[in-house]
């Protein structure tokens, strides 16, 4: 079975970059393919790689939010599901942004690999 | 009699305590969220992870939950500013001793000099002159680049305190924020500080009667300022 290309966009926050790569890597059908602190660096990383989920933060770097950055990264890698994953209580505000596939908060990374293996048909 | 807030003054005092409350929220879920992770995925996957890992996530756990612990103390400090509850015991302070004292709390004596006649006096709680110090030179030692000098001079009725840097400076487009609460130039310096240590420092020296202010540094980097009363000795 070869691997899921999944891509961490988060704000700079090492910490809870590991923590999603630990709680992804237990699953081998997926593969933390990249990290990247913004939307640009995010893109240059999916240029040419078929990438099957974004986890993407609300909070990123320049003042950039990660609902208005969805449409950009959805058109730049159409196949990929995006996952919201934030700290903040945006659960209306991400159902009203269609190029977010699910959400989460970052307190409910337990749920982060069901969520994810849903998302990629895997469930 | 002072005059009764209008309606819309009040409304706008509302609004910015929501947005207060709102931002407040954001930087206190941030830490919280990754200790709550942490703990999960080790109480998970304890047999997975071999000893010296788990010490490191106890370690981010700790080091994160210091942070929220300097936060929340923050905030209850910037609260009794702003609700004007804030107890003001001022006294005839010697400003070299309050120099002394705050170089011990904070920094590596070897990047700072000192320029401070020793007669300086300021009216002002003790505690308070202290904690604006040790904020200035704490953001000097985090944003700043050594030598750092510390200047008080004398300034009529009144004593300038400055604390200059040699780094790179406030850009321009942020300094108008500088002292407003969870100002921060960019992300990247998210739990360097709490983005609470300048807005306390206004605070403190607006209910000791004083002023604060910053300037570009010459050649480089940025000057941080804080006028006081004098007091004679």
């Amino acid at each position: 079975v070869s691997a899921f290309r999944v891509l961490v966009v988060i704000e700079n926050d090492p910490d809870m970059r590991r923590l999603i790569r630990l709680e992804l890597m237990d699953d081998p059908e997926m593969e933390v393919s990249g990290e990247a602190a913004t939307v640009e660096a995010a893109i240059e990383l999916m240029r040419g790689a078929e990438t099957g989920l974004v986890i993407l933060d609300h909070f990123l770097d320049d003042e950039t939010r990660g609902i208005d950055a969805a449409p950009v990264l959805k058109a730049a890698a159409p196949g990929a599901r995006i996952l919201l994953l934030t700290s903040d209580d945006l659960a209306a505000e991400a159902r009203r942004q269609p190029a977010i596939d699910a959400y989460l908060r970052k307190t409910d990374i337990d749920k982060l690999l069901p969520t994810a293996r849903e998302l990629l048909g895997l469930a | 009699m002072p005059e009764e807030p209008t309606l819309e003054e009040l409304k706008a005092a509302n609004e910015t305590l929501r947005e207060f409350v709102a931002v407040a929220a954001h930087e206190l879920r941030g830490p919280m969220a990754a200790i709550l992770g942490y703990a999960s995925t080790m109480r998970k996957h304890w047999d997975r992870f071999p000893d010296e890992e788990k010490v490191e996530f106890l370690g981010i756990i700790e080091r994160r939950s210091r942070y929220l612990s300097r936060l929340l103390d923050s905030l209850l400090t910037l609260s009794k500013i702003e609700a004007g509850a804030l107890e003001v015991r001022p006294e005839a302070v010697k400003v070299a001793e309050a120099i002394e004292q705050a170089l011990d709390d904070v920094a590596d004596r070897s990047t700072v000099e000192v320029k401070a006649a020793d007669d300086l006096h300021v009216m002002s709680d003790p505690d308070h002159l202290q904690r604006i110090i040790v904020n200035y030179l704490r953001n000097a030692g985090r944003y700043g680049e050594p030598p750092i000098v510390v200047t008080a001079v004398e300034d009529g009725d009144e004593v300038t305190i400055i604390v200059a840097d040699q780094g790179g400076g406030i850009p321009e487009a942020f300094a108008s924020r500088l002292f407003d609460p969870f100002a921060r130039a960019t992300t990247d310096d998210a739990e360097k500080g709490t983005g609470l240590g300048l807005s306390i420092v206004r605070g403190l020296a607006q209910a000791n009667d004083g002023e604060v202010w910053h300037e570009p540094n010459e050649p480089r980097g940025a000057r941080f300022g804080v006028r006081l009363p004098r007091a004679s000795a």
